[in-house]
């Protein structure tokens, strides 16, 4: 299951985390800094996913969000927020915004290739307009985490980590 | 032996013997002339008599006498004389014309008689008959004088006020009845008032004393009328004993005296009528150029027609305010102007009703809250600062973190190669620190947020089975690698409560992670309860364990930050020492708290306590 995959963040330290994730399972990476650029290259490249930041300078994740889903031609392309963002608040403005799910900061390097290795196989099997975090999660057994709320974790023995149940997520 | 006895009989009769010639002037004055009137021979020889010793408005009625004398070759009669000292004396007078060869007079003989006591006793049985009963009724001691001031009637009122035996004042002089200090100026007041008699308060606007008998002095208040009798004129004095009213007079005055504040009186024309002496100090004006001027006078121009200012200034018959108080604006006499507080209020008073005015400096105060406010700026902006610190920091502080966790991770997953133990070993640590820094400064940056009210709870129903089990899903692995059993204990019902699940759930997993980190042997056990309690809901979650407990002396400061308990091995217990606190924070958000018991060596019990209504 090779995938294109691009991802928009401005940070250096995660873009390269996350893309040396990634490269390590087998994929091919496309990168962007800023929301501009990454547009231009979802346009010129159709990836199979796009991983996107919130915060960034000149186009923000929403506005990305916004532009990518308004595009005939980009709009199945599932797309994942990146985002520190854990209040309930925020994911449903995520939502709203067009993001088909979202993954927090910071990255959980042993599970973040699985985690968007889901969103691919749900998006292969339906719609990506249809995907909804709330069904990847149904769709997820419980002991496999998607996209939990890290810092819930900071209480946990550091060994415990891997194990964080999916409904987590309903935490915040 | 041999007498003059012409001279003898001159110098010698008790009455006074004078000789003038036809245009009255004096040419003999006798020793008991000089001794009546005052004047020796030396001042009154050449002097007219009518100068010299009538009252200015008896010439008249003296010259008619003389001329009658003169017609007749003598008179007899009765008439009133000034002496050297003011005053007055009755002498009942003898006069006979001398004529000489030509039949013309050539001097004025007479012979004067003081009379004035004898007068006085009589005019006292007049009066007496006359006006005692009325008199004897007023509530304030009446004296009344002859012209010569001579007490002619006392009533029994007057005579106890100066300690006088019945009857004992008639014919005294009224002068006694005052210190010696007071009489030059009282017989000049006297000879005043016979002149231009008119009803009139004495002594109401300046100090009056009264004089005993005993010699002892009261401070008096003294009203004057006069009557006319057939008799001439006599003067009557009501006397009033002011010694009570002066006393509250003075504890009235020493109570302005002792106001810390400034307090000027006006009455109804906005003139000031009393002022302290801290109104003198603090305006800089000396008391006599406050009292009679309009209080305006201590209050900057711009402040004149101020709205509250003019209850002060016009009364205005319908409402005086209760008590006003406002800040205004004070001028001293030196021009300068400095920030006070007034507050006014009325004053019933037998004089009508005044305004009295408390004024305070109130710089120090305006400086004072000038300052707090600035401070206040300052805290905000510190607090801002604060805010977009805290903010930056969490950006800031956990991007670079993420960074040295995660790349850690990708290493020990063996992604770039294989590991030697060693490596792996220290990766560990590295990792294991890395996470340990990022729980902490997620645990302050939550801390600083609750302190700063920035926490926002979103309370839903929730089913408190759920969020304990999500717990021990959770830490079901930690407590199985330590060989712990985690026993839970449910109702079967779901139990509902309306709050934050996530703050609940930090809670819970807080509580029993510590469990699990201090104990080695035995259990965890999370029992959920549900008790009515005074008519409303409580729901309680403990966490129990067999762990090493809590040394009395450490479970004081159990709560507080960066606190952790020392393990008997001085072994190290990973975690922030912010987590109890944080809990506890969290608690008292959510309405509930966190209570403990603990017995060192043997376990602890946490419970959450949560009100559910």
């Amino acid at each position: 299951m090779r995938a294109r995959i691009l991802i928009i963040e401005d940070n250096p330290a995660n873009l390269a985390l996350m893309s040396y994730l990634l490269k390590s399972f087998g994929h091919t990476l496309l990168v962007a800094t800023d929301g501009k650029s990454g547009l231009a290259s979802a346009v010129s490249h159709r990836p199979d996913l796009i991983l996107c930041d919130i915060h960034m300078p000149v186009i923000d994740g929403y506005a990305v969000a916004r532009q990518l889903k308004g595009d005939e031609k980009l709009k199945a392309v599932p797309l994942i927020a990146v985002t520190a963002f854990a209040m309930v608040g925020d994911r449903e403005k995520l939502l709203r915004a067009g993001f088909d799910g979202y993954l927090s900061k910071p990255i959980e390097a042993e599970t973040f290739t699985a985690r968007v290795e889901m969103f691919l196989q749900v998006s292969r099997r339906a719609p990506a307009q249809a995907v909804r975090i709330e069904h990847i999660q149904a769709s997820v057994s419980p002991a496999m985490p998607v996209a939990e709320e890290r810092r819930r974790a900071r209480y946990f023995q550091p060994w415990s980590r891997k194990r964080l149940s999916a409904t987590w997520l309903s935490w915040w | 032996m041999t007498h003059d006895f012409n001279h003898l009989l001159l110098e010698q009769s008790p009455d006074a013997i004078m000789a003038t010639s036809s245009d009255g002037e004096l040419l003999y004055w006798s020793s008991a002339a000089e001794q009546i009137f005052g004047y020796t021979s030396l001042e009154a020889l050449g002097q007219s008599l009518n100068d010299l010793i009538v009252p200015a408005d008896r010439i008249e009625a003296e010259d008619r006498v003389v001329r009658d004398a003169l017609h007749n070759g003598f008179a007899t009669y009765e008439a009133l004389r000034k002496c050297k000292d003011s005053t007055l004396v009755y002498v009942d007078i003898t006069s006979k014309a001398v004529r000489g060869s030509d039949g013309d007079v050539d001097y004025l003989l007479s012979s004067n008689k003081d009379v004035t006591h004898l007068r006085a006793l009589r005019d006292a049985k007049l009066v007496e008959a006359r006006f005692r009963d009325v008199l004897e009724s007023m509530p304030d001691g009446i004296v009344m004088v002859n012209a010569t001031g001579r007490i002619v009637l006392a009533t029994s009122q007057a005579e106890q006020l100066f300690g006088y035996e019945r009857g004992e004042m008639h014919g005294m002089l009224i002068d006694h009845l005052l210190p010696a200090r007071h009489r030059a100026v009282h017989l000049r007041h006297r000879s005043r008032y016979f002149a231009d008699p008119r009803t009139r308060a004495m002594g109401a606007s300046l100090e009056l004393s009264g004089l005993r008998k005993d010699g002892g002095e009261f401070s008096i208040e003294i009203t004057l009328s006069r009557v006319q009798t057939e008799d001439g004129t006599l003067v009557i004095s009501a006397i009033r004993d002011t010694t009570a009213r002066k006393r509250g007079e003075q504890k009235f005055k020493s109570l302005l005296e002792a106001a810390p504040d400034a307090i000027v009186i006006v009455d109804r024309s906005g003139e000031m009528v009393v002022v302290n002496s801290q109104t003198e100090k603090l305006f800089g004006y000396p008391r006599e150029q406050l009292l009679g001027q309009k209080m305006e006078m201590l209050v900057p121009e711009r402040f004149r027609d101020v709205q509250p200012w003019e209850h002060v200034n016009f009364f205005g018959d319908v409402n005086v305010p209760a008590s006003t108080n406002f800040e205004l604006c004070g001028l001293r006499q030196d021009g300068s102007e400095f920030p006070a507080e007034i507050t006014t209020s009325p004053l019933e008073t037998e004089d009508g009703l005044l305004v009295s005015s408390a004024i305070r400096d109130i710089t120090e105060r305006k400086r004072f809250e000038r300052t707090l406010q600035e401070k206040n700026l300052e805290l905000a902006s510190a607090n801002q600062a604060k805010d977009r610190f805290l903010a930056t920091m969490s950006h800031e502080l956990r991007t670079p973190l993420n960074a040295i966790i995660g790349f850690t991770a990708t290493l020990l997953m063996k992604l770039p190669g294989p590991l030697t133990a060693d490596q792996d070993r220290q990766l560990r640590t590295v990792q294991s620190s890395g996470r340990q820094l990022l729980a902490l400064i997620n645990d302050l940056l939550d801390l600083a947020k609750i302190e700063a009210g920035k926490l926002e709870l979103h309370l839903e129903p929730t089913v408190c089975q759920s969020i304990v089990t999500d717990v021990v899903a959770v830490l079901q692995p930690q407590a199985e690698s330590k060989g712990l059993q985690l026993e839970v204990s449910m109702p079967i019902s779901d139990t509902l409560i309306e709050t934050e699940r996530r703050a609940v759930s930090q809670i819970i997993l807080n509580l029993t992670s510590n469990a699990i980190k201090f104990t080695d042997r035995g259990y965890v056990r999370i029992t959920l309860d549900e008790q009515a309690l005074e008519g409303s809901k409580q729901i309680c979650v403990s966490v129990e364990d067999s762990g090493i407990g809590i040394r009395p002396d450490d479970q004081r400061r159990l709560f507080q930050a960066f606190t952790q308990a020392e393990a008997p091995t001085h072994r190290y217990y990973e975690g922030s020492g912010l987590g109890l606190h944080l809990s506890q924070k969290l608690a008292g958000l959510l309405g509930g708290e966190i209570t403990f018991r603990s017995e060192y060596g043997k376990g602890s019990t946490f419970t959450l306590i949560l009100g559910a209504h």
